[in-house]
């Protein structure tokens, strides 16, 4: 096997603990152990279980008890809105809206249930609720999708803020009431409200409040309440955690990191981008239905404010970071609560915190100060390239690691993000290509196969069986990537640049020998 | 409301979008990004009017005029002051980065002028460390976290035109049209005629030949941050006088519309923010004459962006968007 370019790496690790993968599911498992920690914690404290006894935590205010539901509906929003925003990079604007979907729908389906059919079970009515809830809300969702994904940046921000506008104006005209005179019978209204008569209940009232769902009977059942919100908090953890974690999310994150990229490798971007962006509108809707357990919200309320309130708490988490999401979420709400100053002055500090996120995360002063912080706590890695003819690049890169001699050969900074965008994507390709491989490299001749297979490399083999050969840059390019993948695990920009100016070092040395060199040779000529 | 009536008040509220949009559009022709608080400036622009107007050193004649002057030119520093401040390290960082910034400036100037004004105490500062003394003639103050209104500042009702008995066309609206035109003209002249105006449209075109060729990229999106808020200044004193009342968060719906007139438009076109502007106006207009509730107008306008994107997804006077690899 003939390589051109065989360009492998090497780099010097001051602390390895984990590996990528098992740091990841350390990630996961962190972020699962820390919510039922906590959600056991306080249940057994609002509860006023067997631990609060032992901690001596008797005196809650009715107040603190309020605050876990809005909570864990605040953090299934945010934790939603971050795969759109933070996995899918699309700003979104709109998130209020979808909620807003989800309380409406959340008021007539547990209404419905509990008063017109009679359901005595609260976990059941409000499963279905949720359900029903969350569904409407991706069915709007991809509705709005269909045009929205076909625009770009700032015009997707401006148009999902513009159908949250229509839905917050549709649904303020809306009226439903319940009637249950002979059966159970929905009434509709619509822009103005014509429902009256005795027997009915009013249960979407227009612009103003509507009737809060979770209750039993007149009084709300909390408990329940506390453990339905935690579920809800678990199912969204799993279904982002396993979208993410999957092909299709790391298609996902691909079209987010280059599009171009991404779509050259064969991914359908607006389809993966609407796969997240209606994942997305589901769980924003079951958080919104949650929502909809107290009378305090009217449609008016979802609201561009709502939807930025969602994305400071995606900001300040980390886009992307799915335990960062809670934490902010958790702290945002919490603090205005409790301290008077927050309260006066929430929407100022939000706006600080907004722009400083921002100004800060992106200023490569402070960048470098953060990694140079940040890296104390990671493993390090400083890459230096070497180009050198080899035997096997892919999977023998750790015995040419070895006799690495020759010239450093720079990536181009561009060709690497390239790359990186195309990663994830790489995975899945060579997941499906090595049993071929290993399989050609034996000599076994796979029974449809090019009869030339030998000859042919692994990533030959890998774009040739897609039907789409790539050209002998782009070959080069992501054999690169890859190698480096396969030996590093992650690959940082930052680590080329720094190579690049090792590499520019190196040159300067070498042009003052030249010269010195050259001098002597002058003199002696 | 008859059909005489709807035109004459599109035209106007309108010739306000277009105002607005112009600046929208300048900016984000310019320096591609989408500078959300845009609207908020449309605020300052108002609030500086109305505290310029019942300055007592402006009693005279000229009294308002000067304070629109004032309040354009406090805008136009204010504009390029967020452009120092927040945007200019933001230059090469994502998109969606400058975005979230814009959305905290936005949100940062309705807040600090909602705390400025419940503050107690300004008067005296004015007073105090200006030498400017601010009050109604009876001396209350003026400052307060209620509701302000500026329509008896500027009182047009003199230019009224008495078409019919039943139609008249108010003074306001002549001069809101007159001043949109006169805008629109001027600053077509300004990107196509001057040295300043070349060097904005090379920046637009392609900012690193720009530089190349020696235009200075700051200054000219610091100029075009200027005008923007200048703009908005002048369409936040019509906006308020038309009359719309006057709280911290004026500028967000007023803003929010002007961005999607630009974006019907075409963003980055003149003619474009016009048309989008006037299109915006006479839609919100209709509908809220037709349409039996009155939630039901937003739904109507945000819809015209929507269909207006699917079939020209750059708008309507826009440039279609090449993609480079």
């Amino acid at each position: 096997m003939q390589y051109d370019h065989a360009v492998i790496g090497q780099m010097s690790r001051s602390r390895r603990s984990f590996s990528p993968k098992a740091r990841h599911i350390l990630y996961k498992t962190a972020t699962f152990l820390l919510v039922t920690a906590a959600f056991v914690f306080l249940y057994d404290w609002l509860t006023q279980g067997p631990l609060s006894g032992i901690l001596n935590m008797e005196d809650i205010s009715r107040k603190t008890k309020g605050y876990f539901v809005p909570i864990c509906a605040w953090v299934v929003a945010a934790v939603s809105l971050n795969l759109v925003v933070g996995f899918s990079g699309e700003l979104s604007l709109g998130h209020a809206g979808f909620m807003s979907i989800g309380y409406s729908t959340g008021i007539v389906v547990y209404n419905l249930l509990t008063k017109g059919y009679g359901w005595e079970n609260i976990y059941l009515s409000m499963a279905v609720t949720l359900a029903v809830s969350g569904l409407l809300a991706g069915i709007v969702g991809f509705l709005v999708g269909i045009p929205v994904l076909r625009l770009r940046g700032d015009y997707l921000a401006i148009v999902t803020l513009a159908c949250a506008e229509i839905i917050k104006s549709l649904l303020q005209c809306f009226y439903v009431a319940l009637d249950t005179s002979e059966g159970a019978k929905l009434l509709f209204a619509f822009p103005k409200n014509t429902l009256n008569g005795s027997g009915i209940t009013m249960l979407l009232k227009g612009p103003t409040a509507s009737a809060p769902i979770g209750t039993k009977g007149t009084t709300t059942d909390l408990p329940a309440l506390y453990i339905i919100s935690f579920a809800l908090v678990i199912l969204t953890l799993l279904v982002v955690f396993n979208l993410t974690d999957s092909r299709t999310g790391r298609a996902i994150k691909s079209t987010r990191d280059n599009r171009i990229a991404a779509e050259s490798m064969g991914i359908p971007v607006t389809r993966h981008k609407m796969i997240a962006f209606v994942t997305a509108a589901v769980l924003a809707g079951m958080s919104g239905a949650l929502l909809a357990n107290k009378s305090t919200y009217q449609p008016a309320n979802f609201n561009l404010d709502m939807s930025i309130m969602v994305l400071v708490y995606v900001v300040l988490g980390g886009l992307g970071n799915v335990m960062g999401t809670i934490f902010s979420t958790t702290a945002l709400y919490i603090l205005p609560e409790e301290l008077r100053f927050m309260k006066d002055y929430r929407m100022l500090v939000y706006a600080l915190v907004l722009i400083f996120a921002m100004v800060l995360s992106n200023n490569p002063v402070i960048k470098r100060w953060f990694t140079s912080f940040t890296s104390l706590f990671r493993r390090k890695h400083s890459i230096t390239l070497f180009a050198e003819e080899s035997r096997n690049a892919y999977a023998g890169s750790k015995d040419v690691l070895a006799d690495r001699t020759s010239e450093p050969l720079v990536v181009e900074e561009e060709a690497l993000s390239d790359t990186k965008a195309a990663l994830p994507v790489l995975e899945d390709r060579v997941a499906e290509a090595e049993p071929a491989a290993v399989d050609a490299e034996a000599g076994i001749q796979p029974a449809a196969a090019d009869t030339k297979a030998e000859d042919k490399d692994i990533f030959t083999m890998l774009y040739t069986a897609d039907g789409t050969p790539l050209d002998e840059e782009s070959m080069r390019r992501i054999q690169v990537g890859l190698m480096l993948y396969d030996a590093y695990g992650d690959i940082e920009i930052g680590d080329v640049t720094e190579m690049k100016q090792r590499k520019e070092e190196n040159k300067k040395k070498g042009r003052k020998k030249d010269k010195k060199s050259g001098k002597k040779g002058g003199g002696k000529a | 409301m008859d059909i005489m009536s709807v035109i004459i008040n599109g035209l106007s509220i309108g010739s306000i979008y277009a105002i607005i949009a112009l600046g929208y559009t300048m900016v984000y022709g310019i320096a591609k990004m989408l500078n959300f608080a845009h609207g908020d400036v449309i605020m300052v622009g108002a609030y500086t009017f109305f505290a310029a107007a019942h300055a007592r050193n402006l009693n005279g004649p000229a009294g308002p005029l000067i304070a629109v002057l004032i309040a354009i030119v406090l805008c136009a520093l204010l504009g390029m002051a967020i452009e120092f401040l927040a945007y200019r390290s933001l230059r090469q960082a994502p998109s969606l980065a400058v975005l979230i910034t814009a959305i905290g400036v936005s949100y940062l100037l309705q807040n600090v002028m909602q705390t400025v004004m419940s503050l107690d105490g300004v008067d005296r500062f004015f007073k105090n460390v200006l030498g400017v003394v601010i009050s109604e003639n009876n001396d209350k103050p003026i400052f307060g976290a209620d509701t302000k209104m500026i329509t008896d500042l500027v009182n047009m009702q003199s230019l009224d035109i008495h078409l019919s008995e039943t139609l008249t066309i108010p003074g306001l609206a002549i001069v809101t049209i007159a001043v949109n035109l006169v805008i629109v003209v001027l600053l077509s002249l300004f990107v196509n005629y001057t040295k300043m105006g070349k060097a904005m449209r090379s920046v637009s075109e392609d900012r690193s030949a720009a530089q190349l060729m020696g235009i200075n990229i700051n200054r000219t999106i610091t100029v075009t941050f200027a005008i923007g808020s200048a703009l908005a200044a002048i369409a936040g004193i019509l906006y308020c006088a038309f009359p719309h009342e006057l709280v911290p968060t004026t500028g967000s719906i007023p803003g929010i519309k002007a961005f999607i007139a630009a974006v019907i438009g075409g963003i980055g076109s003149i003619p474009g923010a016009l048309i989008g502007g006037l299109l915006l106006g006479f839609v919100e207009q209709l509908s809220r004459s037709v349409l039996p509730v009155t939630e039901l107008t937003d739904a109507v306008v945000y819809s015209v962006l929507i269909i207006v994107l699917l079939f020209r997804p750059t708008g309507l006077l826009g440039k279609k968007i090449r993609e480079k690899v």
